[in-house]
């Protein structure tokens, strides 16, 4: 059990920067996500943490101790593959046993010891029947398990894993999901998990950091991430569909854009009070808009607009339609469809809006305006 | 209907008759030389030098029975085992862990190593030869088995390097990080994690470093004098005496000094055959 820090982390390949002045910090035995699209330098940022490749800058600490020049051998951590990478010519035994049989001579438990660890951990993941295969003749979901297994049998200071999960079928995903869940609450140790999946970052991490490029946009729970976005990457990586941004211009506690109005809490509008220029990006979360066949409208609902349906996505539980709205830059926006059966494409409908406190950020900068995001 | 599948067919059996005939040339194009030193191991002397008959009236082991019974080749042929099965064993050695380093640690102007390996391979050995006859003698290691092996273990080296880089590589790097945060260092990461997967191409280079070793001949023939370090190539072409060329023997301690290269062959070919890294990554 280990609290993991990086300290203005950098790392070059060659001419290429793929991560910039790093600086993170992991709670002892919290669950850490680590979401961003491919070729933002999660994995990279692993590698660093494991000990497979040196920082060009910076140092990592654990415990505060610092292990930037340490081997992976020497930092006690344990990393699960996107590939697995189980040894393939060892049996499955072989392969959980293979953590202990290298470590260090004094600290090698002796043959019965090791035997019953894989037992124990084998019985823990279901493998007990499969011990003297190879991973050749296992389905992916016991080969992801064996990977697991190896990873945890030594118990380690820090858990990695990198996408452990994206080469499994949906299911099975849902499964182990719950299962890493389990295995965190038994062991309580620090796990750092590297994903492009959002849902996966949200409903497995207690934190997560957001990044792009190599830069670190965002840490933050995953609720913060969700309802105050701290710049427009994060706003727009995070949720499905896509949050909605327009164009807007800010006028004495009111946000404009084209026929859109809303209000704003009159603290936020405090805050903003002291910018110079009024125009601003507009951040509506398609569950914010209301889009309801215009027939049905109430004649006292006044804050309606009317607009054109484009197309309907449904996801089951939900309906989203795509709408345009004339005088307003971009025309199109998501909204979360009510009375489903009764909008169609090429269908007027009503659209309102439920955004008590709307996402304003700087049109320049992207950065979240009016309030501190966490 | 018919007559698109009958043209069809007949283009099938074209095509077949083609096939064999192109197998059957090439299998006699390999194998001919040594049918025909078979043919040779068991005419007679009277035989040998006529042709017709191509294939001799009256069988007779004479030949071999000379060899088997001829002083030195016994002692050659061990000559010949020691030298290629030391030279193999210390190639390969060194290769693998070379192609190890080129494959897989972190040092500068991997490619400049390799592309200067496949240069040294390509040199003609005649060139050196005279130097290294001096430095030999200079070490005093003249008409040793040391000489030969030293000698044929640097020109397998490239080649061996080069084969078990390309196996190495093949190896998914992920194998070599797991095994590294497991807990071992780069040697046993090798020893264990490298090593196995990588046997079908132990097996091909060192298969080629024995092959090498087996049958070269200059080398053999110029840093050896006598049969305490002669191998079986160089004796069999020392068989001619001033007043006759012994063919029928020749022909016989050719097909005996080749015969543990082609079980050598058949017996490693299932390691050259099997499965790389059958399972390790998915699919």
């Amino acid at each position: 059990m280990a609290e993991v820090a990086l300290n203005g982390i950098g790392k070059r390949f060659g001419a290429t920067e793929v991560i910039r002045d790093l600086t993170l910090s992991v709670r002892d035995g919290e669950r850490f996500a680590l979401l961003g699209p491919s070729g933002s330098g999660k994995s990279t940022l692993l590698h660093l943490i494991a000990g497979l490749e040196a920082p060009s800058s910076g140092c990592i600490l654990f415990d505060g101790r610092d292990v930037t020049a340490l081997q992976p051998r020497e930092r006690d951590v344990a990393l699960v593959f996107q590939s697995y990478a189980l040894y393939p010519h060892m049996t499955v035994a072989d392969n959980l046993a293979f953590p202990l049989r290298v470590a260090k001579r004094g600290a090698r438990p002796d043959r019965r010891t090791i035997q019953q660890a894989v037992r124990r951990v084998a019985d823990s993941l279901g493998l007990g029947s499969v011990l003297e295969r190879r991973p050749g003749e296992l389905s992916g979901g016991q080969r992801q398990r064996v990977a697991l297994g190896r990873a945890i049998i030594r118990q380690p200071a820090v858990f990695l894993l990198d996408e452990p999960l994206s080469n499994l079928d949906v299911q099975l995903r849902a499964d182990m999901r719950a299962e890493l869940r389990r295995l965190h609450e038994q062991l309580k140790i620090t796990m750092i998990y590297v994903t492009h999946d959002q849902i996966e970052a949200l409903t497995l991490a207690d934190r997560v950091a957001v990044l792009d490029q190599g830069r670190l946009q965002q840490v933050g729970t995953p609720a913060e991430l969700y309802q105050t976005p701290a710049n427009l990457f994060v706003a727009t990586f995070i949720g499905h569909p896509a949050m909605n941004l327009l164009e807007a211009l800010l006028d004495d506690g009111t946000v404009t854009s084209g026929p859109i109005r809303i209000p704003l809490p009159t603290t936020q509008a405090e805050r903003l009070r002291a910018r110079n220029t009024r125009t601003v990006t507009l951040g509506l979360r398609p569950e914010q808009i209301r889009v309801a066949a215009w027939e049905t409208r109430a004649r006292a609902e006044e804050d309606r607009l009317p607009a054109t349906v484009r197309e309907i996505e449904s996801t089951g539980a939900q309906t989203w339609a795509t709408c345009e709205l004339a005088a307003q830059n971009p025309p199109v926006i998501v909204g979360l469809a009510e009375e489903a059966l009764r909008i169609k494409p090429g269908a007027t409908a009503a659209l309102s809006f439920r955004a008590a406190r709307p996402h304003l950020f700087d049109p320049m900068t992207g950065l979240r305006l009016g309030e501190e995001a966490s | 209907m018919t007559v698109p599948g009958r043209i069809k067919r007949a283009g099938d059996l074209g095509w077949r008759l083609g096939r064999i005939l192109a197998l059957g040339l090439f299998v006699s194009w390999a194998l001919g030389p040594l049918a025909w030193q078979g043919i040779t191991s068991i005419k007679s002397e009277q035989e040998l030098v006529r042709l017709p008959p191509l294939l001799p009236e009256t069988p007779t082991a004479t030949h071999y029975r000379t060899v088997t019974a001829r002083s030195g080749l016994g002692r050659e042929i061990l000559n010949s085992i020691i030298v290629a099965t030391s030279a193999t064993v210390s190639a390969i050695a060194v290769a693998a862990l070379c192609a190890f380093a080129l494959a897989r640690l972190p040092i500068a102007g991997k490619t400049t190593i390799l592309s200067l390996l496949l240069g040294i391979s390509m040199f003609p050995p005649v060139a050196v030869i005279s130097p290294l006859y001096l430095l030999v003698r200079w070490l005093g290691l003249r008409d040793t088995l040391a000489a030969l092996i030293l000698t044929h273990t640097a020109y397998a080296l490239p080649l061996a390097i080069w084969v078990l880089t390309v196996f190495f590589r093949q190896i998914p790097v992920e194998l070599y990080w797991a095994a590294r945060v497991d807990g071992c260092g780069p040697w046993r990461a090798l020893w264990s994690v490298l090593i196995p997967p990588a046997r079908p191409g132990l097996a091909a280079a060192a298969l080629l470093a024995f092959i090498f070793s087996w049958n070269e001949f200059m080398f053999a023939l110029t840093l050896t004098a006598t049969d305490r370090s002669r191998t079986a190539p160089v004796a069999i072409a020392l068989f001619p005496s001033l007043h006759e060329v012994p063919w029928g023997d020749m022909a016989a301690a050719t097909l005996v000094v080749t015969a543990p290269v082609i079980a050598l062959a058949l017996a490693f070919q299932r390691h050259l055959l099997a499965g790389l890294t059958a399972g390790s990554i998915k699919g």
